[in-house]
C-alpha cells in the first residue's frame, strides 16, 4: 500500500457518510454490494456480499425526510481513523461515528456514537469495502433518527 | 497529485478553523484572497476572488469576546474530508464543519453544522482556496 491508497479508503468511509446524509439511499447501499454488513450485535451480516440489502435495510430503518429533500437531517461525523495494510491487496480500518442531528424542532446534538470496524479489497485499481461490522455504544435521543426501537443491548 | 499534496490540501483547510478560532480574523480572511466564497444557496459569493473581503465578513457575523482574548470561543471540528483530484494542479474537497462553542453560562455544545464544498489551485508550488461553499446545517 502507498499514501495514495490510504488517501482512496478515507475517501470511501467518508463517502459512506456523504452519500447517506444526502439521503442517496441506493448509492450507499451500493458501497456495500461486495462487502459482510454486521449491524450492532449482529452474529450473522444482515447483508452478505452479493445480497445487495444494504440500501433495503436503511429504508427500514432511517427516517428520511420528504420536506428536506429525502434527507436524514444527520451528520455522521467520522473521526480517529485508523488504516492498516491487511495482505496484499487489502487493507482494515476503524474509525469512530458520532452521528449529529437537526431538525426544526431538534436542537443540533448527538444522538448516537460508536465505531466502524472494516475491511477492504483494491480490485482493479479500485478500493472498495469486504466487511463492516457496526458496534454502537454512545445513546442519545434517537426519536428522529430511527423508524424502529433501538437502544443499548 | 501525490500524497503531500493531499496533506497540504488537508493542511489548509484546518488552518482555516484554526485562524478563525483564535480570532485571526484578517489572517483567515486572506485565505479566500483567490477565492470566491459561497454561502447557502445563494447564486452571488459573498466575496470574489480579488476582493480580499472575507475578513470583513467574518467581522460583521461573528461575536468575539473581549474576556476571553478576543476569540469567538469556538471550535470548527473539521470532519470527513474527502479529496479529489480535479485536473492539472486543481483539487476539489468535501468536508464537514460541526461548530463546538462555550462560553461563560454555556457549557460546551454544537451550535451549528455545516458543509464545504472546496476548490483548490497549485500555484508555484503553494495550494491555495479558489472557491468556498458553505451550506448550513442547522435548524431549516
Amino acid at each position: 500500500m502507498d499514501a495514495l491508497d490510504y488517501f482512496a479508503i478515507q475517501n470511501l468511509i467518508h463517502r459512506y457518510a456523504d452519500l447517506l446524509d444526502r439521503g442517496k439511499v441506493d448509492e450507499v447501499g451500493a458501497l456495500f454490494d461486495h462487502a459482510d454488513v454486521y449491524m450492532p450485535g449482529e452474529v450473522e451480516p444482515g447483508s452478505k456480499a452479493g445480497q445487495n440489502r444494504m440500501a433495503e435495510i436503511f429504508r427500514q430503518w432511517t427516517r428520511f425526510y420528504p420536506e428536506a429533500d429525502g434527507r436524514p437531517r444527520t451528520r455522521h461525523v467520522t473521526t480517529n481513523l485508523i488504516i492498516e495494510p491487511d495482505g496484499p491487496n487489502r487493507a482494515k480500518t476503524q474509525s469512530y461515528v458520532i452521528v449529529f442531528q437537526s431538525t426544526p424542532t431538534f436542537t443540533i446534538q448527538p444522538i448516537i456514537g460508536g465505531t466502524y470496524n472494516d475491511k477492504f479489497e483494491k480490485l482493479n485499481g479500485e478500493w472498495r469495502f469486504t466487511e463492516r461490522r457496526e458496534e454502537m455504544n454512545l445513546y442519545g435521543d434517537l426519536s428522529n433518527h430511527l423508524l424502529q426501537p433501538y437502544g443499548p443491548t | 497529485m501525490d500524497a503531500l499534496d493531499y496533506f497540504a490540501i488537508q493542511n489548509l483547510i484546518y488552518r482555516y478553523a484554526d485562524l478563525l478560532d483564535r480570532g485571526k480574523l484578517d489572517e483567515a480572511g486572506a485565505l479566500f484572497d483567490h477565492s470566491d466564497f459561497y454561502v447557502g444557496g445563494v447564486a452571488e459569493p459573498l466575496s470574489r476572488a480579488g476582493q480580499n473581503c472575507m475578513a470583513q465578513v467574518f467581522r460583521e457575523w461573528m461575536s468575539m469576546f473581549p474576556e476571553a482574548g478576543g476569540v469567538p470561543s469556538t471550535r470548527h471540528v473539521t470532519t470527513n474530508l474527502i479529496i479529489e483530484t480535479d485536473g492539472a494542479d486543481r483539487a476539489r474537497t468535501q468536508a464537514y464543519v460541526i461548530i463546538f462553542q462555550s462560553g461563560k453560562a454555556l457549557p460546551v455544545q454544537a451550535a451549528l453544522g455545516g458543509d464545504y464544498s472546496d476548490r483548490f489551485q497549485k500555484i508555484d508550488g503553494q495550494w491555495r482556496f479558489i472557491e468556498r461553499r458553505l451550506q448550513p446545517f442547522g435548524p431549516t
